[in-house]
C-alpha cells in the first residue's frame, strides 16, 4: 500500500533521511519509532508531499507521491502532531475547506463522521474555543472524511490527557477493525504503540535500524526493552 | 471547474471571514472624510488653480472634484498598507498556522493552491480599489453635488474639466486602471508571501520596497530612469483624467506594469513549488 523507495533528504549539512526504504502493506496497523529528530516527521513528509525528497520515492497504491499527487493522495487522510483550523470559522466549516481540496463529500457523511468522532453537539462553534483534544477529534474528522484507504496519524496523543489518550487509541483501533484502514503512526510514546501496533519501524538520525513484529523479533521484551536494544545494538 | 470554483469560494470565506480583512476599508472612510474636512476648509487652493485654467470655480467645484483629490492622496499611500498587509499574509500565514500542511495533505496540487489564493488577494485588491473610488465619489457628491467638475494633479502634470457625462465615464476607465495598478503590488506582496518568512515580514519587506520605490522615484538623479519605477507606472491612472487621454503612456505604463505582475508571481510560484514544508 505505501512504499518508500531509497528516501533521502538533507537539510543543510544534516542528513534527516538516509536511504530509507519500507513497505506498510494494506491493512497494517504500523507505527514510525524514533527520538525527536530522527526523520519521522521528515519521513511523513515526504509521504504526504510536503517535502520534496533529494533521491528516492514514496509510492502510495503504486502512484508516485510526487508526479501523481492527486491520485497518489486521493485515499490518504493525514492528522498532524498539533492540528490546525481557522480558529475564526466553525468546525464544519473546517471541514468543508478542508474537503474542498479532494473528492465531493454529502453532507450526511459528513455528519456521519462527526459523529463517529463525538463533535456532533459542538461543530457549529468556532474552533478557537475548542480544547485540544477536540480539535484532535476535528483533526481526525477531516482525515477521515475523503474516506481514505491509508490514515497517517502524527503524534496523534501528543498534548492530550489521559482519558484524551484512551479515546483516541480507541479510535484508531475502532477505525482499523470497522474500516480496514491502512493507520500509520509516528510517535515517541512507546507505551501507546505498544497497545496498538504489532508493526513497527524503528529510526534513529535519519537511518531505519528496524521494521516488522517486534514481538517475533524479540518475544519477552516490552516495546521499550526492544527498543532501547535496538538503539544501543547499533550505538554499540 | 465547479471544483475551482468551490475552492474559490471558500478561499474568499477565509479571507473575508477575519476581521482583519475589513481594517483598510473602515481606515479609508476615516481618512476621506478627513480630507473632505480639509478640502472644505480650503477651497482658496482649487479657485486659484481653477482661474488658472479660465474655469468658473462655482461651476466646476463639485463632488467629482473632491473625490478625485481623495482617491489621489490615499488609494496607494494608505492601500499599500492594506494590500501589504492582506496579500502579504495570505500564504505565510496559513504556512505559519500550519493549515497549509494540512492543506497540502489533500489530493490538490501546489500551483492550484497558489491560483486560488492569488485570485482571493486580487479580489481584495480590487474590492478595495472599488471601495474606496465608490465612497469618495459618494462623500463628494453628498458634500458637493454631482456636476461638471475640475481635476487638478501638478505633480502628474494634470488638469482637465469635464461634463458629468464624460466624466463619469472618465472615472469608470480610471478605476479600472486603479484596480490594475493595485494588483500589482498585491502581485509584490503575494511573491514575499510565497518566501519562507513570517507574514509580517512579508508585508515590511512590500512596503519598505515600494515606499524606497517612491523615494527614488522623486528624487531628481533618478530623473532619466523613472519610466521604470513600479510607482511611476502605478499612479498612472490618473491620466485618464487628461482631456486627451495620453493612451501610449497608458499602454506603457499597463505593460510594465504585467511585466511586473507576471515576474512577481513566476518568482513566487516557483519558490512555493520548491518549498519544503515542515512543521
Amino acid at each position: 500500500m505505501i512504499r518508500l523507495e531509497n528516501l533521502q533528504k538533507r537539510f543543510g549539512r544534516r542528513m534527516a533521511v538516509e536511504n530509507l526504504s519500507l513497505e506498510i502493506p494494506a491493512g497494517a496497523l504500523y507505527a514510525l519509532l524514533g527520538h525527536n529528530g530522527a526523520g519521522k516527521s521528515t519521513t511523513i513528509g515526504m509521504m504526504l508531499g510536503q517535502v520534496i525528497p533529494d533521491q528516492g520515492r514514496v509510492l502510495i497504491d503504486g502512484h508516485d507521491v510526487r508526479h501523481e499527487r492527486a491520485k497518489a493522495l486521493d485515499q490518504v487522510g493525514a492528522i498532524f502532531e498539533t492540528p490546525s483550523f481557522y480558529g475564526y470559522l466553525s468546525g464544519r466549516r473546517n471541514l468543508e475547506i478542508f474537503c474542498s481540496y479532494g473528492r465531493p463529500v454529502a453532507r450526511e457523511e459528513m455528519d456521519r463522521i462527526i459523529d463517529i468522532v463525538r463533535l456532533g453537539p459542538r461543530i457549529n462553534d468556532p474552533v478557537r474555543v475548542y480544547s485540544h483534544g477536540m480539535r484532535q477529534r476535528l483533526a481526525l474528522a477531516q482525515a477521515l472524511l475523503p474516506r481514505p484507504r491509508v490514515l497517517i496519524l502524527d503524534e496523534p496523543s501528543e498534548g492530550l490527557d489521559p482519558e484524551g489518550i484512551y479515546e483516541m487509541r480507541e479510535m484508531i483501533r475502532r477505525l482499523h477493525r470497522e474500516f480496514q484502514l491502512t493507520i500509520l503512526i509516528c510517535s515517541h510514546l512507546l507505551a501507546e504503540v505498544e497497545q496498538i501496533c504489532p508493526d513497527v519501524a524503528i529510526m534513529r538520525n535519519g537511518r531505519l535500524l528496524f521494521h516488522g513484529d517486534w514481538r517475533k523479533a524479540d518475544p519477552g521484551a516490552t516495546l521499550e526493552e526492544f527498543y532501547m536494544q535496538t538503539v544501543k545494538g547499533i550505538e554499540a | 471547474m465547479k471544483t475551482f470554483a468551490i475552492q474559490f469560494y471558500y478561499e474568499l470565506l477565509k479571507l473575508f471571514a477575519r476581521k482583519r480583512t475589513y481594517m483598510g476599508f473602515i481606515a479609508f472612510i476615516a481618512i476621506e472624510l478627513v480630507i473632505l474636512l480639509g478640502v472644505n476648509m480650503h477651497k482658496r487652493m482649487f479657485l486659484s488653480s481653477m482661474e488658472d485654467y479660465g474655469l468658473d470655480f462655482s461651476h466646476y467645484f463639485s463632488g467629482p472634484t473632491v473625490a478625485f483629490q481623495m482617491i489621489n492622496y490615499t488609494a496607494f499611500s494608505l492601500g499599500s498598507l492594506y494590500l501589504a498587509l492582506v496579500c502579504g499574509d495570505i500564504v505565510c500565514k496559513e504556512v505559519e498556522d500550519g493549515t497549509m500542511r494540512m492543506i497540502l495533505s489533500r489530493p490538490v496540487g501546489r500551483l492550484r493552491i497558489l491560483a486560488l489564493k492569488f485570485l482571493a488577494g486580487a479580489v481584495y485588491s480590487w474590492s478595495l480599489a472599488l471601495f474606496i473610488v465608490l465612497t469618495s465619489l459618494a462623500f463628494g457628491v453628498l458634500d458637493r453635488g454631482l456636476g461638471p467638475f475640475f481635476v487638478v494633479d501638478p505633480f502628474q502634470k494634470l488638469a482637465g474639466a469635464f461634463t458629468v457625462g464624460v466624466g463619469l465615464d472618465r472615472y469608470v476607465m480610471a478605476t479600472s486602471a486603479l484596480c490594475f495598478s493595485m494588483t500589482t503590488l498585491s502581485c509584490l506582496a503575494f511573491m514575499f508571501s510565497c518566501f519562507n518568512m513570517k507574514p509580517a515580514s512579508a508585508t515590511i519587506v512590500t512596503l519598505s520596497i515600494y515606499f524606497a520605490d517612491i523615494i527614488l522615484y522623486k528624487i531628481p538623479f533618478f530623473e532619466d530612469i523613472k519610466g521604470y519605477f513600479l510607482s511611476a507606472n502605478m499612479n498612472k491612472w490618473s491620466q485618464f483624467f487628461q482631456t486627451d487621454i495620453p493612451w501610449n503612456v497608458v499602454g506603457r505604463s499597463a505593460a510594465y506594469l504585467v511585466a511586473f505582475d507576471i515576474a512577481f508571481l513566476a518568482i513566487g510560484a516557483i519558490y512555493f513549488a520548491r518549498r519544503d514544508f515542515k512543521s
